[in-house]
């Protein structure tokens, strides 16, 4: 049981490095649709931040919520957007 | 002066001639054709042509290809860079800005009250998070929490009490695109209860539910954990840990491993998740989770729930639906309202054993309906009305709050 539990998560991360090894798309998802599907999950509101702070929060959020990398940079150009626009 | 003119002179020239030669380079290349044509036609008069005649004329046609060639694709991507793509997805690139990220102090401050028949409770938190990143590809992070519970019961105030403690500080090293490396305090992934909605400031009820007491711990040790695209319409979630035992008053923790795993459907918004926790000491059990978030794109209705399943900690479910009154049809005042619903049971194990954790001390069911307003983007004001179902006495329980969240 320990022997396959920890072939199994020796595994796991081997094919996850392998993964992050792919050359990425060329194409960035949409930073709005990203920031709707995923932070409003649990956030109602996207709080009052400058671009500085965006960026900070959004690498906490980036491991409380489970983003991948892709999906962090896109919700930070949003917010980041946003926050320049107000 | 004259000199200009003898340069614009000199340029016109130069102009004229290589017009002249370009003009007889065409009538060269269509006489080759016309030639090639009449070799093709046989009603046409023959014309003898020499191998090197023969050569030129593939060239200038092979040129002519690639030239037509360069002209469509041309077209092509200058037409596809207008479109906006198939998905839906614009062709911008993420850019790394040169903004050096900065410590961030956010958090949230709390003040919630709970009446039942025979007492009242006045609940202040008290929760900072410190942000302090270290580049681009490690971040510190740690929330102190402080709560107070000030109860008058039976007629009378009791001692006041402050339990305060570390709910994380951890380091997060990310490793590449889908993985993170969490090391020190953190929070136990079990359900999502305690990651994602456990702060005042973000969930819809101020009363947690009652197989919270189940995952509100913390861990000491290491974790994995990330997102992994599978395709583009699914995502697998996985955290993976591993936690020593410390005896400490405000960062203690239990030897235990364990982890959850789901699938969340970004389309939809649909996420399902499978937790599983064992404690290693001092007596050993296991504990397995699973829940679910449903966030309805078509209306503003989330649908949350968790279940527990444990031979030592009991077992239970809570099932939560929050509709946000955002529709333009409502006025301004509904529309920055919020309306919540949660029913939840909880059943004690047949033969319970010390495990340390704040369980509910008999079997109980709760119904909870309650009402959100955002007085401003970071303070919202809610009230909750609740009966509880127990094998030792039904009571009511009704709840006011107010939270405050900050980012400085």
């Amino acid at each position: 049981m320990k022997k396959s539990l920890a072939f199994a998560f020796v595994f796991t991360v081997l094919w996850v490095a392998n993964l992050a090894a792919k050359p990425q798309p060329q194409t960035a998802p949409d930073g709005e649709a990203v920031y709707k599907t995923n932070c409003t999950r649990c956030h109602n509101t996207p709080p009052s931040m400058n671009e500085r702070q965006t960026r900070v929060v959004v690498s906490h959020m980036r491991v409380r919520a489970n983003l991948t990398e892709v999906d962090a940079k896109a919700v930070l150009q949003y917010l980041a957007e946003n926050a320049r626009s107000k | 002066m004259s000199k200009c003119r003898r340069m614009t002179s000199k340029v016109g020239f130069a102009r004229a001639e290589a017009s002249f030669k370009t003009q007889k380079a065409v009538n060269r290349i269509c006489t080759r054709i016309a030639s090639r044509r009449a070799v093709k036609d046989p009603s046409l008069p023959r014309v003898n042509r020499s191998e090197g005649d023969r050569r030129k004329c593939k060239s200038a046609m092979n040129l002519h290809n690639q030239l037509l060639l360069l002209l469509i694709l041309l077209v092509a991507i200058s037409t596809c860079a207008q479109n906006p793509s198939p998905t839906g997805t614009p062709n911008v690139q993420v850019q790394e800005k040169g903004i050096a990220p900065i410590p961030v102090l956010t958090g949230g401050i709390a003040l919630n009250s709970s009446f039942t028949s025979n007492e009242a409770a006045l609940l202040p938190v008290v929760a900072p998070i410190i942000l302090v990143p270290l580049g681009k590809h490690a971040l510190i992070e740690t929330e102190f929490e402080a709560e107070s519970e000030v109860i008058h019961t039976e007629g009378s105030w009791q001692p006041v009490t402050l339990e305060k403690g570390v709910e994380y500080a951890q380091l997060d090293l990310f490793l590449n695109k889908y993985m993170t490396l969490v090391a020190g305090r953190y929070a136990t992934p079990f359900n999502f209860y305690k990651e994602r909605l456990d702060a005042r400031w973000i969930r819809n009820l101020p009363e947690a539910p009652l197989i919270f007491g189940a995952g509100d711990n913390s861990s000491n040790g290491g974790m994995l954990r990330g997102a992994v695209p599978l395709g583009s319409s699914v995502q697998w979630t996985y955290s993976g840990f591993f936690s020593a035992l410390t005896n400490n008053l405000y960062a203690g923790s239990e030897r235990q491993t364990g982890g959850r795993t789901g699938l969340f459907f970004p389309k939809p918004r649909f996420e399902a998740a499978f937790s599983f926790n064992r404690r290693l000491a001092p007596v050993p059990y296991d504990t397995y989770g699973a829940d679910f978030t449903w966030n309805v794109r078509r209306i503003p209705l989330d649908v949350r729930g968790e279940a527990l399943v444990s031979a030592a900690a009991g077992d239970g479910y809570w099932v939560e639906a929050a509709y946000r009154l955002s529709s333009p049809r409502f006025s301004k005042f509904f529309r920055r309202s919020q309306a919540v619903v949660r029913g939840e049971q909880y059943f004690m194990p047949r033969n319970p054993i010390e495990t340390g954790l704040e369980m509910p001390e008999s079997d109980a069911g709760r119904l909870f309906a309650g009402w959100n307003y955002w007085i401003t983007d970071n303070v919202r004001a809610g009230v909750a009305f609740g009966r509880q179902f127990g094998s030792s006495d039904d009571h009511n329980i009704c709840t006011l709050g107010i939270s405050y969240r900050f980012v400085r």
